[in-house]
């Protein structure tokens, strides 16, 4: 390509770049704006797309899991499947007293748990270990109320020791659990359930091997023969 | 000076389509930014394809109301190749349609173009007229060539793509152009 041919090209060019004047009229600017902001509204709706939809399934899978994680955890720790219902609530409703206490409180019962004779605690540690989730939520309640009761009876100027208050506090809760556990086997059995009652009682005996049985339900140990583990 | 302007176009294009992606994101203000871009360049483009203000107007709209229904129509390129693909398919698919009436319009457009009278020239005014008839007349693939080089400001290698050509075959057209264009509107130059 000349220079001529150059020269006139651009010029060419330019000329064309001067007649460049035309715009679309402002109504066609004005309707495809419009249009582009209907659109915009369009899609806004299909925004929750970005959401993952498997977001709620999830959170539902992992609050099944954890529900059910929970339940077996009590399920082993109390032994006793039957009785789950009783154990969720007597949990839930024992753990913000739990929570209540402070510290220092729970130092001073570490200090009574120590105070308290060996006879006495061979009396209560066994049975509280060995108590089912029920019992031993029943029994956390009252151990915590101790410093509340000793603080009344100091006020009071008794003189009760804490081991004697400790005492009083603890002593029923098993015999009370043991008592009416065995009004429900007593039930089961005068209801004609005798395989379950059966079975509650070799639990029962389990739990306390030394207690006495009434006589209501000694029929049923016979039946049940070696159901305590011992002929 | 190559690298730099190419650099320059190439944030330009960046900028196109993350205009167009902010739009895509509820920003309204972002396709006005675009739209106002390409606003003049779109419809000369079309409108010098089709010569016909309104008939350039109702495919203008017709151009954005396509790309509006797209939700990424950048994938395989450019925003701006993107744009005017769709013009020249629409120009195209319109031309088809009025096939008969073109051709009349062109014949009497390239009489008008060939002889331009003595006063016009002598107006500055009249050149352009001259330019905008001269263009009308030009072959069809050598008009659009030159329209794409002049309103897309595509480079050679995007037009010959966007047009399913080789790059060589669009500068010969651009150079035919050119040399008709050269021809037309001598006494203007």
């Amino acid at each position: 390509m000349t220079d001529d041919e150059q020269l006139s090209q651009q010029q060419l060019l330019q000329l064309y770049r001067q007649g460049r004047k035309e715009y679309p009229s402002p109504e066609v600017d004005s309707a495809i704006l419009e249009l582009a902001r209907k659109r915009l509204q369009q899609r806004t709706p299909a925004s929750p797309r970005r959401t993952p939809r498997w977001t709620p399934s999830i959170a539902a899978a992992a609050v099944l899991v954890i529900g059910i994680s929970f339940t077996l955890k009590l399920q082993q720790q109390s032994g006793e499947p039957e009785s789950l219902g009783e154990e969720v609530k007597s949990f839930s409703s024992s753990s913000p007293q739990e929570d209540g206490v402070s510290a220092p409180a729970k130092a001073k019962k570490a200090e009574r748990g120590a105070a308290v004779p060996e006879p006495q605690q061979q009396l209560l540690a066994p049975e509280s270990d060995h108590l089912p989730a029920p019992a031993a939520s029943m029994a956390q309640p009252r151990m915590q109320s101790a410093p509340m009761a000793e603080m009344e009876l100091r006020d009071q100027g008794e003189g009760f020791t804490l081991p004697a208050v400790r005492e009083q506090k603890q002593r029923p809760i098993p015999r009370l659990k043991a008592e009416s556990w065995l009004a429900e086997i007593e039930a089961l059995y005068s209801a004609g359930a005798v395989v379950e009652a059966q079975q509650q009682l070799a639990r029962f005996l389990l739990q306390y091997p030394d207690y006495p049985l009434p006589e209501a339900i000694q029929p049923l140990r016979m039946e049940g023969g070696a159901v305590d583990g011992r002929p | 000076m190559g690298l730099m302007t190419s650099a320059i176009e190439d944030g330009v294009e960046e900028a196109d389509e993350a205009l167009f992606r902010a739009y895509l994101g509820g920003e309204h203000a972002a396709f006005a930014t675009l739209y106002q871009r390409y606003r003049q360049s779109l419809f000369l483009y079309l409108l010098r394809s089709l010569g016909s203000h309104s008939e350039a107007e109702d495919l203008y709209h017709d151009c954005w109301s396509r790309v509006l229904q797209s939700d990424a129509p950048f994938q395989d390129g450019l925003f701006r190749a993107y744009l005017f693909k769709i013009a020249r398919n629409l120009t195209i698919d319109h031309q088809r349609k009025r096939s008969l009436r073109l051709v009349r319009a062109e014949d009497q457009l390239a009489g008008e173009a060939t002889a331009p009278s003595a006063d016009r020239v002598q107006a500055g005014v009249d050149c352009e007229e001259m330019m905008r008839q001269a263009i009308q007349q030009l072959p069809t693939e050598q008009r659009d060539t030159f329209l794409l080089k002049e309103e897309s400001g595509l480079s050679l290698e995007q037009i010959a793509t966007l047009m399913a050509s080789g790059r060589e075959t669009i500068k010969s057209r651009l150079r035919y152009a050119m040399q008709r264009l050269r021809t037309v509107l001598e006494e203007c130059l």
